[in-house]
């Protein structure tokens, strides 16, 4: 995984829209779980793409393939990565936003 | 491997960050179009005739907005609006976090052509540093290695997906509008020296350059990591442009430096009363004969009451807590109020020149000025940007 040197979590409380907690959350996960099924599928649709051009039967080789150890790691690391990232927004906030003076306020 | 942008600061994209990039982007698309679309719909159809009929009309946005609030339509289309606003930048991060040294290195490669300047005794206001400006984590000036430009890239990629190619190939089309708006509404006007307030990037910047090519092209910002990065930006597309770190509320500048002082959706950021000491120094470092003139979201008391319940979403949501209050303004009191005269105020709303063209654009701007759904708003049917400013006489 990229070491993360910028922070992908803001400052301060998220806006609460819908009546019952967490609902607002859920829904962020349920996109952000979307992206990553968006972008698995273009994977898999360009990887079928590069064999093809290669002249292989994509789905025997698929199901005939044995996991090494290599593999492995490589897939769980990228399990803890979806997992991160469609659960972003459950995490505590890392920080509070500091207050704004007064005379800066809106309706000033 | 693909490239995030045709000069030498872009990154590298995996496809993963391709297909990741093109969600958000479609997403961001979809909800400003079509659940917006349903939103208003709801309105028309539904709450605001409901309201009419019991004799309380909704006649104020924020009126529309107290009524719109409890309503489930608002209640999806903004949650998911701002997860959309949050995928942006966690989006873009990791191809940054990924080359950050190659940046850093790149940026830190001596000049050819423009200049960078940096004030690290600088005191960045609290309206910049108390809150993360749209959603966006660690905001425009936190540096997170030595000679940091990460903030920088950060904007320069996510503009890409924020604004799904509305502002132009090179995120350029604000400043090259509002430029040659005055090139061919004023062809005798010959700005000799132009100085871009709040540059960020220099995204609106550079199209200066173009437009006037014989000008030379200052650009003032509080935040150094997208200074660093809009000077290195700038060098690798051939633009020469002077990079520094100012505030725009207290400019270094002496009296009477520059004939045009330009800046875009910069105002709407500033709490009421730094946009009235802005205004007063750029009356004071205009020369007599010169113009301010700049690019902002349309006044309140020129839209529609819907269109501006619509637009208060970002005061309200996004942390941009003045643009509520800026919109609300008389523009043309506020350069009065700066030293501006009445009578040479100047205001247009304006097709982009670069999704048009030259003949198109110098068609449109001789009709007269539209406040509607297209104007200050992205939207792939034909925006409209809006520009005011003034004339020092």
């Amino acid at each position: 995984m990229t070491t993360r040197r910028i922070p992908r979590k803001r400052r301060g409380q998220r806006h609460q829209f819908f009546d019952a907690d967490g609902v607002d959350e859920v829904l962020s996960c349920v996109l952000r779980l979307t992206s990553e099924v968006s972008a698995l599928s273009e994977r898999l649709y360009l990887t079928e793409r590069a064999l093809e051009d290669q002249g292989m039967n994509v789905a025997s080789a698929i199901e005939s393939y044995q996991l090494s150890e290599a593999d492995e790691s490589v897939l769980s690391a990228e399990r803890q990565r979806l997992i991160e990232t469609v659960l972003a927004q459950l995490g505590a906030s890392s920080e509070g936003a500091e207050s704004i003076e007064d005379d800066l306020s809106v309706g000033s | 491997m693909n490239r995030s942008h045709d000069h030498e600061m872009a990154v590298t994209l995996t496809q993963g960050d391709r297909s990741r990039r093109a969600f958000v982007a479609t997403l961001r698309s979809h909800v400003l179009q079509r659940m917006a679309g349903e939103l208003r719909q709801h309105f028309e159809g539904t709450v605001g005739p409901e309201h009419a009929k019991s004799g309380a009309p909704l006649e104020t946005p924020e009126a529309i907005h107290e009524a719109m609030k409890v309503e489930f339509p608002f209640k999806a289309y903004s949650s998911v609006r701002t997860a959309a606003q949050e995928m942006v930048f966690d989006v873009v991060s990791d191809a940054v976090d990924r080359e950050l040294e190659m940046l850093n290195e790149k940026a830190a490669q001596p000049a050819k052509t423009g200049t960078l300047r940096l004030d690290p005794s600088l005191q960045l206001p609290k309206s910049v540093t108390g809150i993360d400006v749209h959603l966006s984590p660690g905001s425009y000036h936190v540096e997170h290695a030595e000679a940091d430009v990460s903030a920088g890239a950060v904007y320069d990629n996510s503009i890409d997906v924020f604004a799904f190619g509305q502002f132009g190939k090179q995120h350029n089309d604000i400043g090259s509008t509002l430029s040659n708006y005055l090139r061919l509404k004023f062809p005798d006007f010959t700005p000799a020296s132009i100085l871009d307030c709040g540059c960020t990037i220099g995204h609106n910047t550079l199209p200066w350059a173009e437009t006037y090519p014989d000008a030379e092209i200052t650009a003032i910002d509080v935040a150094a990591p997208v200074l660093r990065y809009a000077h290195a930006r700038a060098e690798s597309m051939g633009v020469a442009a002077h990079f520094k770190q100012m505030d725009a509320t207290s400019m270094a500048f002496g009296d009477e430096q520059f004939d045009v002082v330009f800046s875009s959706m910069f105002m709407h950021e500033l709490p009421l009363k730094h946009l009235h000491q802005y205004l007063k120094e750029a009356f004071r470092v205009l020369k007599p004969g010169g113009i301010l003139w700049q690019m902002e979201l349309p006044p309140m008391n020129a839209m529609p009451n819907y269109e501006n319940f619509c637009m208060n979403w970002d005061t309200y949501y996004n942390n941009e807590p003045y643009y509520g209050t800026f919109r609300r303004q008389d523009y043309q009191q506020l350069l009065i109020d700066a030293g501006f005269s009445a009578d040479q105020f100047v205001e247009a709303t304006m097709p982009r020149y670069t999704f048009i063209g030259e003949e198109a654009f110098g068609e449109a701007i001789e009709d007269g000025n539209t406040f509607d759904t297209l104007t200050g708003r992205m939207d792939p049917k034909g925006t409209r940007w809006y520009g005011f400013g003034a004339w020092k006489r």
